[in-house]
């Protein structure tokens, strides 16, 4: 299963704030890079999160090395802006008067799509670029509304743009993204209901509105503490004066154990039942550990997926 | 353990309440049960939300919620003559109803443009701006004691201020000349000898045609219509955001990456004119620790019991123990980092909110219990 992922050039993985979706990049880009392939892992625009992960001092528009064969860069809107025009406007010193001015940075900070559509434009080209060329490059996207809103908009502009350097780059940005063998997105999500309806909705948001395929979903933060009602009903019985000290404690601990088993179950099994797509599932960790540490343990996990 | 309880009296003061935070740390929830308590208080209360989970709707009795205001049927909690709305934002409508209302006979050519369509569809700063136009209307004659804003989850949490400043560049002076050569007053000398504009223009059209570059005008001179309306909002919701009976809840939770990010959204309001009210950490685990496993060591719960079921349900507790001590170190550098600023926990629930009664018990942790008087 974990092979199908790895084997594109592509991999955009989004899901709901907070479920864990950086810890997964490097995660994936981990494997891969294990497996002998150069990866690229690539940040849009973030408080760096995989700069603390592997501890280097900067990860910028060009690239960083985080480890054997794996590294990573954030792009930054004006930056991508700089590389885009730098390829259209074949004199540097026109080019940087154009990209430095301040009113021409108010009007495209300001107008639609424009910002996206440099994005979109670096991501394809460091997909395809040469040297150093990258065997798989993987976005860590924003949050699932915005997520969509970006891969939409290489489709929206391209009905826009007709002619010239921007409608040849669009169509070519969009042909990359909608074929599944080369392009495909990940979800990750958790183990609640919340996150959960949002995945399905976002599943389905994306089959209409986006063309690139969802080859996986990733159900994060599992927590296998198997309580069960029998056993907050023993506790509670065992304990006899519900009152007593650290008896409210414990019983609030193991009804949260139980419900979280609970929701555990059925939140696995709406995934796997509502969506027919390859599911893994990667742990919670309790213990206070690293990020590098967690991306470990999360690693291990998807590696016995395989 | 953080037991301590405020006073909800800034509820009772309050015309605007603003719930800051990155997604998933229970901002709606947040938001939704600050506005009943306020109401039960008895005050005229709207919440203004972003796509609320359907169960919160439907513990506030709404099927769902739409871009107009739906009154909550408080029952009992009513007693004190206050009353709750709710309200979800919609940006698209919002967005076209705003040009309806200021754009006059352009309006419909307005809507019609493809460069408009997009940008209402896929700016990334429309739910941002379009929260803060509905909110200056509502606050301006909308007929509430308060209003409590849920803003929009972003990568950024705080793009959310920056969208009035982002949006005006649409309507920037000189901007516009370019496309709409009468747009403003005559253009300078300097204006004359390098033109930004004219090399944008070329640039445009070689990179996206002609017609992309007519559209963009045609999009520009429309707007231009409607700018000097967006001006006026614009700077008063400026003054509204920084009013003093607006009042800031910043919402996070322990969990250590969270905290990070609560750090961050302190930084960039501390030090400006908003006042933050409270931190609200959702999710805590702070009250699982030493007594709950002392409890679980007594001899006579131990051999209740029995050594297999001990076991496994030590095993889950110690985990949760590790959880608290977690998020009593998050919650310390928190309290730290806020001062004299109150910093609340709210307990993590082993259920979802389902009931009007649920959405109320959370304000409990905050404020202790609504006295009957």
């Amino acid at each position: 299963m974990l092979k199908g992922l790895l084997q594109r050039k592509l991999l955009f993985v989004t899901g709901k704030g907070g479920v864990g979706k950086t810890t997964l990049v490097a995660a994936l880009g981990l494997l891969a890079a294990r497996q002998g392939k150069r990866v690229l892992l690539c940040e849009l625009d973030t408080d760096p999160s995989l700069r603390r992960i592997f501890s280097v001092p900067v990860i910028g528009f060009e690239t960083a090395r985080l480890a054997d064969n794996l590294y990573a860069c954030n792009l930054v809107a004006a930056d991508c802006m700089r590389a885009f025009v730098g390829r259209v406007v074949p004199s540097r010193r026109i080019a940087d008067a154009i990209v430095g001015n301040r009113i021409v940075g108010i009007f495209f900070e300001s107008a639609p799509s424009v910002m996206e559509a440099v994005i979109l434009d670096q991501i394809a080209e460091r997909v395809t670029q040469e040297k150093p060329g990258y065997d798989l490059v993987i976005i860590d996207l924003p949050a699932s509304g915005h997520a969509i809103k970006l891969l939409r908009v290489a489709r929206s502009m391209a009905e826009m743009v007709s002619i010239g350097e921007l409608a040849k780059r669009l169509r070519e940005v969009d042909a990359l993204f909608t074929d599944p063998a080369r392009a495909g997105l990940v979800l990750v999500t958790l183990p609640e209901e919340m996150p959960v309806n949002e995945t399905l909705e976002l599943a389905a948001n994306l089959k209409s509105a986006v063309k690139t395929a969802i080859v996986g979903v990733v159900c994060n933060g599992l927590r296998h503490l198997e309580v069960e009602a029998a056993d907050t009903e023993a506790a509670s019985a065992a304990l006899g004066d519900a009152s007593a000290s650290g008896a409210p404690e414990l019983l609030e601990a193991l009804e949260l154990a139980r419900y979280w088993t609970e929701q555990e179950r059925e939140q696995l099994a709406r995934l796997r039942t509502e969506l027919s797509i390859p599911l893994f599932d990667t742990p919670f960790v309790f213990s206070k550990a690293s990020d590098r540490d967690l991306v470990d343990q999360v690693a291990a996990r998807l590696l016995e997926q395989a | 353990m953080s037991e301590l309880h405020i006073s909800d009296s800034v509820l009772s003061e309050a015309k605007l309440l603003i719930c800051v935070g990155t997604g998933g740390v229970g901002k709606t929830t947040t938001s939704a049960a600050l506005a009943l308590r306020a109401a039960a208080l008895g005050r005229r209360t709207l919440v203004l939300t972003i796509d609320p989970a359907k169960r919160l709707a439907n513990a506030m009795g709404l099927e769902s919620l739409g871009n107009e205001a739906r009154p909550v049927e408080l029952g009992s909690l009513a007693a004190r003559g206050g009353s709750l709305a709710a309200m979800m934002l919609d940006a698209q409508r919002t967005f076209d109803e705003l040009i309806i209302r200021t754009a006059g006979v352009h309006a419909e050519r307005i809507l019609k443009n493809r460069i408009y369509r997009i940008m209402v569809d896929q700016f990334a700063g429309t739910q941002e701006y379009m929260s803060l136009e509905r909110l200056y209307d509502l606050y301006e004659r909308g007929g509430y004691d308060l209003i409590v804003l849920d803003t929009p989850p972003s990568k950024n949490t705080l793009d959310f201020f920056d969208a009035p400043r982002k949006t005006a560049g649409l309507f920037d002076e000189q901007v516009m000349r370019w496309f709409v050569p009468n747009s403003g007053s005559e253009s300078g000398f300097f204006q004359k000898l390098f033109n930004p504009g004219a090399a944008v223009l070329k640039l445009l059209s070689t990179i996206g045609g002609d017609k992309f570059v007519a559209e963009l005008g045609e999009f520009f001179e429309a707007l231009r219509v409607v700018r000097a309306e967006f001006k006026v909002r614009g700077d008063r919701v400026h003054e509204i955001l920084r009013d003093g009976r607006t009042h800031y809840v910043v919402v996070a939770s322990p969990d250590p990456r969270r905290v990070d990010e609560a750090c961050y959204v302190w930084d960039r309001l501390a030090g400006t004119r908003m006042q933050i009210w409270m931190m609200v950490l959702n999710r805590s685990h702070d009250q699982f620790g030493a007594a709950g496993a002392a409890a679980l060591a007594r001899p006579e719960v131990a051999a209740s019991l029995g050594p297999e079921r001990l076991a496994h349900v030590s095993r889950a507790y110690g985990a949760l123990a590790s959880l608290g001590l977690r998020d009593r170190a998050g919650i310390d550098l928190l309290m730290s980092k806020a001062g004299t600023t109150p910093v609340l926990t709210v307990p993590a629930k082993g259920r979802d909110i389902h009931t009007l009664e649920e959405l109320l018990s959370m304000t409990d942790h905050l404020f202790g219990p609504l006295t009957s008087t």
